[in-house]
């Protein structure tokens, strides 16, 4: 499977993510849709 | 003596203030650099904005040749695994979820944890620099429950990314 470009990702499209979301779900797969892009939180 | 000054308020040139740090002082700072050929392993794929596949980087021929920045954009090499394996539309939700979720890692630390996912067959592990950070004694834990020491080879900030390595192949195949 190959790592797609980032950079193509657009407002509204569908995604998913599997992951270990705040330690209470590990291996989840939860799916919905780009809120925004180029968007990264204050650090 | 005083080794260390602050804290200090640390206020990035794009302006971003990442909060406070502490200054240390010595007259060395010891190191142990591993061999990239023990780091750098496996084959990464990428897809580019052309949409022709490349592969880049940590291939083990380029680490035995000495990888260099062009280096990492070496020929195209197309993993066996890979070939018509595109999920752009191809397979189901449930295809990909099955097929990904093997090289998927719980990443532990002391302090935070998160996701990541193997990205070559020789146990490079890709997840966040933000939760990586800081963290000395890091866990891999594969989706059966098997704990694996993994160590910190490269951080991005920038990107906030972060490589780790599992002694040893991973014990799935890449992502």
């Amino acid at each position: 499977m190959t790592l797609a470009d980032a950079t193509l990702v657009q407002q509204g499209e569908s995604v998913f993510a599997i992951g270990n979301p705040g330690d209470a779900m590990l291996f989840s797969v939860t799916k919905g849709i780009v809120s925004a892009v180029g968007q990264r939180p204050a650090r | 003596m005083t080794i260390t000054e602050g804290p200090i308020n640390w206020i990035g040139v794009n302006g971003h203030n990442h909060g406070e740090y502490l200054l240390f002082k010595t007259t060395s700072f010891p190191l142990n650099l591993d061999p990239i050929a023990d780091v750098y392993t496996g084959t990464i794929s990428e897809r580019t904005t052309s949409g022709a596949p490349t592969h880049a980087a940590m291939a083990q021929r380029t680490a035995a040749q000495g990888v260099t920045t062009q280096g990492v954009d070496a020929a195209p090499v197309i993993p066996a695994d890979s070939v018509g394996r595109d999920f752009h539309g191809e397979l189901s939700l449930q295809e990909v979820v099955g097929g990904s979720k093997p090289a998927l890692v719980y990443r532990k630390g002391l302090n935070q944890s998160g996701t990541a996912f193997f990205v070559t067959e020789t146990g490079v592990i890709a997840t966040n620099a933000h939760v990586t950070r800081a963290e000395e004694g890091l866990l891999a834990v594969l989706p059966g429950g098997l704990s694996l020491e993994a160590k910190v080879v490269y951080i991005d900030a920038e990107v906030d990314s972060a490589l780790l390595k599992v002694a040893g192949p991973a014990a799935t195949g890449p992502i």
